[in-house]
């Protein structure tokens, strides 16, 4: 587990003053440093001790004015510890100059975005430089409360990285942010059971129902329960799998201002996910109720031979202190119909500035380190994220580590972007509804999507 | 309005209290003033930080267009007129009043009867202080994660029990979220759960104000028990009961965190009530306009249920001191 | 319900009390072994997800998503605890603590004198003035937090503690003044009056005599508005950076990743977070309400 410490982390950390007030302030008159404080607060299990201490412990310190620029990263946890000793890394190249201090933000998408959206229409100078959602810059953008980065890139810095990283910053001609690492939807399949029942590896439908069948019921004897796994909770992952599904069947859903979901193409794969469930009985009933992490829970241990999910899945799944299944693990484009490709979902995290921070060449040399050769490198060996750099993914060192980074190459070539609309939640929410409805038997797909196409079909 | 718990039963005690003070001049022109002295603060600090978000709340709803508040302009009445043609903020609203009706008669009933129980006098009382306590001082969100993760139909603590029970059969497990019907009635059960504790507090502190002396009276009397909680037990504890009501009511139309951790609104949006509505049209969809109208006609609906109380209140207070 | 409450109160009332009409030893032995089996099925009710929390804090994190659930942690592992110790748990705890008992200190302090005033005191617009008071809680906090953020912004209190505890130390104040003027109406008016004819000043009158006797009640809404700020999420989530976050968030911080829980960690964490607290309050329950109440004048 991590240590979410930006003080141990980050050396020369400045003290946040907690409390500014002054009659705070003549009560905190026994000096404790923080640090100590907590020390001796979890040895004792946590106790509270006198009050006055405590509100000395947090009084302010000192912060001199002129010492370094201070820049505030706002982004994710990230237990592998890589991403602090990166900013550890930084911190020391540029001594004295600038001071990165890294705030790490609770997971769940939603409260991120409800955060940032609270910080940054409130007009605070504080993160100078976010980590958010690929869906997100146009939001963000559009009421001026990120600062265009076009002043310091240019046409051959941006070649570095995929395309998609490079323009998904992009908002009404102006660049807001570059991505910092990707994801993408994957087809995970159980290498030892499609070796023994066929060994290609389906990449249509009917192929994998076809060998899904077979091996629930071949396997039933070794604890084979089901033949797909896929999210189906209200959250972003159904609308992206229903957008695979879509892609796959060679459909799209049109441009924004002119969005169409609910033709044939987006009904079938929104019946295709229904059917799965209560008609091919090839996803567990419970599938309305499953995020990413409870799919894997399932594919971990043993209980199915295909699973939709994220990247992330790929290393849990073969970890063997965590997986029955742990060396059995491959992983493939989403499932297309006949004579159609399958394209996963894209996803990730781009970094962009605050228009509010006083410091933004310093935050723009923060973005350029971390979106450098060595920093994305040292992020795929040691976390096991994907980068956005192309030069990375081909580096023989990475490979060796992260062997399966070779495949994802052709994988994330054939990714599509989700649509990028002013107001992306304004999309995904209903649709999120609509889809989970129907997956719990509440209507018919067509009903369903033509419900949100009269509120959806004309965000731009 | 003015009267005390103690003048609630008058065949028991004959310990009247007058109206306390009739007569004015400048006794009671001194105590006016000393009233709005020691109300200054109170007020103070919610002109200062109460009333404004409240006021831009209201002019909001009147506003249209817009996007987190930049851009918008006056729209009169279009707001409103657009909550009468959206299904999504009736059935909202019917879930919100269902949820508030069902969860707090349920915490009222649940926590009266722990507060009765934990005001007996037996050993190891502490222990049923203690579960009084403990489901309300568990943070809510969390709480909700932990309640998805025992009712999770695969890795569930719930259906392991019934498992082990033969009560369930393992490849078969309920999906207890899975739909709309069970969904709505474990966020009630959750909801009675997680608060009848506040309920047992506060009628406990009404209880321990009862005078044991009224008790014996009836005893003497020859009372039977079940006449004794009818006739001197819930008259006394109505006071009470119609506050720890009020405040139950106002929160629960206002449920927010304990439903979003543990269904977001799903199945579909079958579990979705007014407090969720209102986060995904401000803070996720930046409708100032429009989440500001459902927020108006939400303070309108938790006014009415607490004038409906409080005249319950002052009723019950003025026919007593008539007596 | 009602007669079901009254038959077990009737069997440890006659035991107390010895009434020689009731006292049946068989309908006593019953009564008792009755209410035994009440309490312990309610206990069951009240504790389970607590007690659930505890058995999955020891679990590995393939105990804690084995299918079906592992019931009891095969050994007691403590690399759940040692991973809350290691994280920042710490200071949300304290921050919680300090948050909390602070904003309830303020909003106790003002409710009190308010509450005086609406309970014991005659003065003109009283309905009107109580209608406002209470008119802020009907305003969802939901709708409060982004307006609420600028204003705090402007004053330069967002990331400091004074961001949460301007807010809840104002939002606890309608339901604590509701509270406590029914706790004050129930306190007999001679009493008082009599304090004011020995010569005490009204305000002395209330901290001297009000105060003291309606310390269940007060202790009673104190505890109430802590539990409510120490519950609060929405602010806590929006108002707050890693070295203020408080505990709703901090867990949450601490236990989960963009796509993964661990369950182990969060219910360490969600147990550490509680029993201290249910132990605190039980402790200052007996001092304080048993140990004035037994000396005060009742009724």
């Amino acid at each position: 587990m991590t240590v979410n410490d930006d003080n141990k982390n980050t050396p020369q950390a400045p003290e946040t003053n907690i409390f500014e007030g002054e009659t705070l302030k003549k009560l905190a008159n026994k000096k404790i440093s923080r640090r100590s404080l907590l020390a001796k607060s979890a040895a004792a299990g946590i106790g509270a001790t006198a009050f006055g201490s405590l509100l000395a412990a947090c009084g302010p310190t000192s912060s001199s004015s002129n010492g370094p620029v201070t820049i505030t990263f706002w982004a994710l946890v990230d237990t592998t510890g890589e991403q602090a000793n990166e900013i550890n890394t930084f911190n020391s190249l540029h001594s004295g100059k600038i001071n990165v201090v890294l705030q790490t933000l609770p997971p769940v998408a939603t409260d991120q975005y409800s955060k940032y959206i609270t910080a940054l229409q409130g007009g605070n100078s504080t993160p100078d430089v976010v980590q958010i959602d690929v869906t997100w810059p146009a939001p963000f953008a559009t009421p001026g409360w990120l600062a265009p980065i076009d002043s310091y890139v240019n046409s051959s810095y941006l070649s570095q990285f995929w395309p998609s990283a490079a323009s998904v910053g992009k908002v009404n001609g102006k660049l807001y942010g570059i991505q910092r690492y990707m994801d993408i939807g994957m087809f995970y399949y159980r290498t030892d059971l499609v070796k023994k029942y066929g060994g290609n590896v389906p990449a249509t439908r009917s192929d994998m129902m076809t060998m899904a069948q077979a091996i629930m019921k071949g396997e039933a004897a070794n604890g084979i329960e089901y033949g797909y796994l896929m999210p189906g909770k209200k959250i972003e992952a159904i609308v992206d799998e229903w957008l695979e599904f879509t892609w796959g069947d060679g459909g799209n859903i049109g441009t924004p201002g002119n969005l169409q979901v609910s033709g044939s193409t987006q009904v079938a794969a929104l019946q295709f996910m229904y059917d799965l469930i209560y008609t091919y009985k090839l996803a567990p009933q419970g599938t309305n109720t499953y995020a990413p992490n409870d799919i894997l829970a399932l594919f971990q241990a043993g209980k199915a031979p295909f699973m939709r999910n994220w990247t992330y899945a790929y290393a849990l799944a073969n970890d063997p202190t965590k997986s029955k299944v742990a060396g059995n693990v491959g992983v493939a484009p989403t499932l297309a119909t006949t004579g159609n490709q399958g394209h996963g979902c894209t996803g990730g995290w781009v970094l962009g500035i605050n228009a509010n921070s006083k410091n933004k060449d310093a935050a723009w040399t923060f973005i350029d380190y971390m979106l450098s050769k060595s920093t994305q490198t040292s992020m795929a060996m040691n976390a096991g994220l994907i980068p956005s750099r192309p030069d990375v993914i081909s580096d023989p060192n990475v490979l060796a580590k992260a062997p399966f980074l070779s495949q994802l190459n052709s994988i994330l070539t054939s990714g599509n972007n989700r649509p990028t609309l002013v107001n992306y939640n304004q999309f995904t929410t209903p649709m999120q509804a609509a889809i989970n409805g129907v997956l719990s038997g509440q209507g018919s797909a067509s009903s369903a999507l033509s419900g949100v196409q009269s509120q959806v079909g004309s965000l731009t | 309005m003015q009267t005390s718990l103690f003048t609630t039963s008058k065949e028991i005690t004959q310990a009247d209290e007058l109206p306390r003070r009739q007569k004015l001049g400048p006794l009671g022109r001194s105590e006016e003033r000393f009233a709005w002295m020691m109300l200054t603060p109170v007020l103070l600090a919610l002109l200062l930080v109460g009333v404004y978000p409240a006021i831009t709340s209201i002019i909001y709803a009147f506003e249209k267009g817009g996007y987190y508040g930049i851009n918008m302009s006056f729209g009169g009445f279009t707001n409103f007129v657009r909550l009468k043609n959206d299904p999504q903020f009736w059935s909202s609203l019917k879930f919100s009043l269902l949820y508030t009706v069902i969860t707090v008669s349920g915490q009222m009933i649940l926590g009266t009867a722990l507060a009765l129980l934990a005001n007996l006098n037996f050993p190891g009382r502490w222990v049923l202080r203690a579960a009084i306590l403990f489901p309300w001082v568990i943070p809510t969100a969390t709480n909700s994660v932990i309640w998805q993760y025992m009712f999770n139909d695969q890795y569930g603590m719930v259906n392991s029990v019934l498992i082990h029970l033969h009560l369930m059969s393992a490849t078969h497990p309920v999906v207890w979220l899975g739909t709309a019907q069970s969904a709505t009635w474990l966020i009630f059960i959750l909801a009675i759960w997680k608060a009848n504790s506040l309920v047992a507090l506060l009628v406990l502190a009404g209880l321990q104000g009862i005078p044991t002396e009224i008790y014996e009276a009836a005893r003497v009397d020859g009372a039977t028990h079940i006449q004794t909680f009818a006739r001197i037990t819930l008259p006394l504890l109505m006071p009470t009961l119609l506050v720890t009501m009020t405040l139950r009511t106002i929160e629960s139309l206002q449920a927010f965190d304990l439903i979003i951790a543990f269904t977001n609104g799903g199945p579909g949006i079958s579990t979705q009530n007014l407090g969720l509505y209102i986060y995904t049209q401000i803070s996720q969809y930046g409708n100032y306009g429009y989440g500001s109208a459902i927020v108006t006609v939400l303070m309108v609906i938790t006014l009415v249920f607490v004038v409906a109380y409080l005249s319950m209140l002052f009723r019950s207070n003025a026919s007593e001191s008539r007596g | 319900m009602a007669s079901e409450i009254s038959r077990q109160f009737a069997a440890v009332s006659d035991e107390t009390k010895a009434s020689p009409r009731r006292h049946l030893p068989t309908q006593f032995i019953a009564g008792r072994f009755g209410l035994y089996i009440l309490v312990a099925i309610i206990c069951l009710a009240q504790f389970f997800p607590i007690i659930w929390s505890l058995l999955t804090s020891f679990m590995t994190p393939q105990e804690t998503l084995s299918i079906p659930a592992a019931l009891f942690p095969s050994s007691l592992n403590l690399t759940n605890y040692a991973s809350v110790f290691n994280s920042d748990i710490g200071r949300y705890y304290l921050n919680s603590v300090i948050v909390s008992i602070v904003s309830a200190t303020i909003t106790m302090t003002l409710a009190s004198l308010a509450s005086y005033a609406f309970a014991r005191l005659k003065f003109r617009l009283k309905t009107l003035t109580l209608v406002f008071t209470l008119a802020l809680s009907f305003f969802p906090p939901l709708a409060q937090v982004l307006p609420l953020y600028s204003l705090l912004n402007k004053a330069h209190l967002i990331n400091t503690l004074w961001a949460l505890i301007v807010p809840y130390s104002v939002l606890g104040l309608p339901l604590a003044v509701l509270i406590l003027t029914a706790f004050f109406r129930d306190i007999p008016g001679d009493l008082e009056e009599a304090a004011m004819v020995d010569g005490l000043t009204r305000f002395k009158a209330f901290y001297r005599i009000i105060l003291p006797l309606s310390t269940p009640g007060f202790f009673t809404t104190f505890i109430i508005v802590f539990v409510a700020n120490w519950n609060e999420f929405l602010f806590a989530l929006n108002y707050t950076t890693a070295n203020t976050y408080t505990l709703p968030v901090g867990i949450v911080e601490v236990s989960q990743t963009e796509f993964t829980t661990n369950f182990g960690v969060l219910s360490a964490a969600t147990t550490l977070a509680v029993v201290p607290l249910v132990i605190l309050i039980l402790l200052l329950e007996r001092r304080i309400v048993s140990g004035l109440t037994s000396g005060a004048v009742k009724g």
